[in-house]
């Protein structure tokens, strides 16, 4: 019998740790910071309207559009999940369209931003609205290279969507109030709402409009230094 | 639902990570996910087991770390934690990006990331 004799095998397995620190939400913002320079380039200022399903971004864009028409040459990119209504509206209004369905995504991002900015001659436009998908919770994780943001909300969401939702808020430059024409019948204390914006983000310009009756679109256009 | 895009990038990283070093699979991947981000770790998971399906992640274990949020006074200095409103007819507790001690707005210094720190492979 020879001896046993002793066989190294090797590691069944060999197991290596990568320390990466790679930042998965900064991919966005790379393009993002792309897209801003890119409009810079052309001269356009881009507004990303955010804001909940039916608080009036699209009637919002469509006051602007017939305030501003004679001044600048307007385009509107509509974020959507599926359908073309919004941005028939828009063209109507005025404004060259171009529609972004997400398919099943609830925001948009800068990728598909800039893949719009490629459809479109960018020599032709001064400024550039891109309403984003209705939700109050996504679209503040991706900044578009916008210029500005906007979040709509209206008094008909209730009292508290800015404690509810303080992220979008604290990214967004302009936050308006919208159907104060509803106020009363909703029961809703406006400067109460306005604090409650004011108090999870403190440097947020806070506009009130009634998009029905046109109170307030005049304000937008010059907070946003369109006016 | 953008768990979905955000795990999706993190797999497709990981997977060019996984190829520039012939890994045979992957085990483990660490992440760190602030208090401010939108991402929520219970959604993460349940997309990552879906999209890491028929890839090299297949299986694999995922750790998310939660970072808390830290902002900074530009005035008075304060660095810290920020202050929460507490309202327990609200369900919530929203942070406030006012100092806490001073008042005034703060600046966020962590919190908002989604970090891919490490990732285990079987060579």
């Amino acid at each position: 019998m020879p001896d046993e004799i002793e066989v190294i095998v090797p590691d069944k397995e060999e197991v290596l740790d990568i320390e990466l620190e790679e930042d998965l939400l900064e991919a966005n913002r790379k393009i993002a910071e792309e897209n801003k320079q890119l409009l810079e380039k052309y001269r356009i200022r881009a507004i990303d309207v955010m804001g909940s399903v039916g608080s009036g971004k699209t009637t919002l864009i469509e006051r602007l559009i017939g305030l501003l028409k004679d001044r600048y040459r307007i385009a509107v990119f509509g974020g959507d999940v599926t359908t073309t209504i919004d941005a028939e509206r828009l063209r109507k209004a005025g404004a060259k369209t171009l529609q972004i369905n997400t398919g099943k995504e609830c925001h948009l991002d800068a990728n598909l931003v800039r893949k719009a900015l490629g459809k479109i001659d960018l020599n032709d436009i001064d400024v550039l609205f891109i309403e984003n998908v209705g939700n109050l919770i996504c679209p503040a994780e991706f900044p578009l290279g916008t210029d500005s943001r906007v979040v709509v909300i209206s008094v008909t969401e209730g009292p508290y969507t800015p404690l509810k939702h303080p992220y979008i808020f604290m990214e967004a430059d302009v936050a308006v109030i919208n159907k104060i024409d509803l106020a009363e019948a909703m029961d809703v204390d406006v400067n109460e709402l306005e604090a409650k914006i004011k108090k999870v983000s403190p440097d947020v310009v806070v506009v009130r409009t009634s998009c029905k009756t046109g109170e307030g679109i005049e304000k937008v256009a010059k907070v946003l230094g369109l006016l | 639902m953008h768990e979905f895009s955000v795990v999706l990038n993190l797999i497709e990283k990981v997977v060019e990570e996984a190829k520039k070093r012939d890994a045979k699979r992957v085990i483990e991947v660490e992440l760190d996910v602030g208090q401010l981000s939108f991402l929520n770790p219970e959604q993460m998971r349940f997309a990552y087991n879906v999209l890491s399906k028929d890839t090299i992640l297949e299986n694999s274990n995922l750790i998310i770390n939660t970072v808390d949020a830290r902002v900074r006074c530009g005035v008075c200095g304060f660095d810290g934690k920020p202050d929460y409103a507490d309202d327990a007819s609200y369900h919530i507790s929203a942070p406030l990006f006012l100092c806490p001690i001073c008042g005034n707005p703060v600046e966020v210094i962590e919190g908002k990331g989604c970090i891919i720190k490490r990732v285990r492979l079987e060579l």
